[in-house]
């Protein structure tokens, strides 16, 4: 199986180190590009250009480290912030305008109504991608109970 | 590394001696010969005349193969233009010191319709991996200092987790204690000793003295009552008086007006004061001059909680903290360009609040450094650095006791923070992957401790 690009949308979260590492090791035999993606979710009360300070910080200060984790692994990733309603449909159009033929999603264990649940992202895109998706689950102690 | 400072002005010249210091290659690019001149007389590195925002002068430069440039002239578009043809010549990594607030760097790109994502363009996308704003920095040293509890800078690291803070020794039950004495109440390293403005790496049998500097690494929320032990705490500012209606005067008024603090700003421009009153609505500005005594009586210059001098003179911000601290005011910050000039105004008295060219030299080590560093801070003016490390499980310190990891003479483990929780390391302590460790060492021995992260 070859890819020649991949997406890994990061969140700031637990999972992005090991995802972000995956892809790189998965880039590597074919030297394909890798981009990570941070999505700033704008809330319906702001205008979708509205520039916030304090997200754009986040987004640089997770990319940084995803960065650094990226280059421990000798790997060289591209970045970009982008600014959208919803995660999922934004993740599925990037992949679409770049033709992007893997798409690495990190999830990290979590419950809702005493459920485990994967939140609305990850299966918006494993429903709508135009390529391939891997999941990419964090283990911790909680998802072992 | 190979790096190369366009721009010798005070903040690149002091950037290419640290790095000069720490045995990186270092090339200046610089359009004044007297400047340049300065830079061949004083320090061991390659100096090019010409325009450093040219793809000629550049490929002289051989920024082709350049780890870092650093642009750091006068002029805000000359710095973005070098580092965006730098990076397109190849260059790795571009830092440029950009002044103009309205130039955030950051701005919203177009969409192709109303509820289409928009792209934020950031400064990487026109080549600048970092921009650097000194005189923020500073304005934002200044707050930090006047809303604590403390006159002295503090250093996070950690996410803020852990911190490194200078005290002042003022509490007489500390001094002349040999170390191995003094029980300090919480977890904590005494990383270093400044006494007049020499560095000392604490031995056990060192004694304290009055008005030594101590560098106490500790998890934040100790730190307030460790630092009971060595300095009288002080209430934090309510009223300021800052000199220089400059840039920083105006960012430190803005930010301190933000915490509620009452500011007065004292500035000699008849223009620049009506344009920062303008500007500042809550704050009171004054024409006048920050070294005449009977001034700065009658605008109630002794009532204030806080003096900071933020002119552009290093002397006169010396001075003016003088007279404020002769007429009662407990404390006195001011701002350095030359940090030659360090030594002096601590040895007068003065609290050093900010010096540009270090606030920008410690916004770029981190840049300069292998093995995964995420932050680093310069103690003592430039003479010790903290810096932090994430350990991988490849790293020749991972799993490994601190006592058997063969660190570099002068450096110490400072602290170590394992799943949120910190730990001082004693010498069996073991180093876990994912671990991040603060390790603080003289200048001279950073590749050595680089090496323990690779």
């Amino acid at each position: 199986m070859e890819f020649h690009k991949i997406l890994v949308p990061v969140i700031g979260s637990q999972a992005d180190e090991e995802t972000i590492k995956l892809a790189c090791r998965l880039a590597r035999q074919d030297k394909s590009e890798v981009r990570a993606i941070y999505i700033i979710t704008m809330t319906r009360d702001l205008p979708l250009d509205a520039e916030s300070e304090a997200e754009i910080q986040k987004a640089e200060d997770t990319l940084n480290h995803i960065e650094t984790v990226a280059e421990q692994e000798n790997y060289r990733i591209d970045t970009d912030v982008l600014q959208a309603r919803e995660a999922g449909p934004t993740i599925v159009d990037e992949a679409v305008e770049r033709e992007v033929d893997l798409i690495l999603i990190g999830v990290v264990y979590k419950r809702r109504f005493g459920e485990f649940s994967l939140g609305e992202v990850a299966p918006y895109v494993l429903k709508n991608a135009p390529c391939r998706v891997i999941l990419y689950h964090q283990y911790s102690d909680e998802s072992a109970v | 590394m190979y790096i190369i400072i366009a721009g010798a002005g005070v903040v690149g010249f002091h950037i290419a001696s640290l790095l000069a210091e720490e045995k990186h290659e270092v090339a200046v690019v610089e359009q004044s010969e007297e400047a340049l001149d300065n830079v061949r007389s004083q320090l061991d590195v390659t100096s090019i005349l010409g325009n450093a925002a040219t793809p000629k002068v550049l490929r002289e430069a051989e920024a082709p193969r350049a780890d870092l440039i650093i642009a750091v002239t006068n002029s805000d578009e000359t710095n973005m233009i070098t580092c965006f043809i730098a990076k397109e010549l190849g260059a790795s990594m571009t830092v440029a010191r950009v002044r103009n607030p309205e130039y955030s760097g950051y701005f919203i790109g177009a969409a192709k319709s109303l509820t289409a994502p928009r792209k934020v363009v950031r400064p990487k996308t026109f080549g600048v991996d970092l921009f650097i704003n000194p005189e923020v920095e500073a304005a934002k040293e200044i707050i930090s200092i006047l809303s604590s509890f403390y006159p002295t800078p503090v250093e996070n690291f950690a996410d803020g987790v852990v911190q490194i803070r200078e005290f002042r020794v003022e509490r007489e039950t500390m001094v002349d204690k040999p170390l191995s004495e003094i029980t300090l109440p919480k977890p904590c390293v005494i990383a270093a000793i400044l006494r007049a403005g020499g560095l000392i790496t604490p031995s056990a049998d060192e004694l304290i003295k009055q008005d030594d500097h101590v560098y106490l690494v500790a998890s934040r929320e100790f730190m307030n009552e460790l630092g009971e032990m060595f300095a009288q705490p002080q209430r934090p500012a309510k009223s300021v008086v800052i000199l220089g209606g400059g840039r920083v005067g105006v960012l430190a008024a803005e930010g301190l007006q933000g915490h509620g603090i009452s500011v007065k700003i004292i500035e000699k421009n008849i223009n620049r004061c009506q344009e920062v009153a303008a500007r500042l609505e809550q704050t009171a500005v004054v024409q006048g001059d920050g070294t005449d005594r009977d001034f700065l009586i009658e605008q109630g210059v002794p009532l204030a909680d806080a003096f900071v001098a933020t002119t552009e003179s290093d002397e006169l911000n010396i001075l003016s903290g003088l007279l404020a601290k002769n007429l009662g005011v407990s404390r006195n910050l001011i701002l350095i360009t030359r940090p030659a000039n360090i030594p002096l105004a601590e040895a007068v008295g003065v609290d050093v609040a900010a010096s540009l060219p270090l606030l920008t030299a410690r916004k770029i080590a981190r840049f300069v450094l292998h093995g995964g560093a995420v932050s680093v801070a310069l103690l003592g003016g430039k003479q010790i650095q903290a810096i932090e490390f994430v350990a991988s499980p490849t790293a020749h310190i991972a799993q490994r006791k601190i006592a058997e990891v063969g660190l570099p003479k002068g450096a110490i483990a400072g602290a170590i923070v394992h799943n949120s929780t910190v730990v001082i390391p004693a010498d069996d302590h073991v180093v876990q992957p994912g671990d991040r460790v603060i390790i603080i060492s003289p200048l001279s021995v950073t590749p050595a401790v680089e090496k323990l992260f690779m």
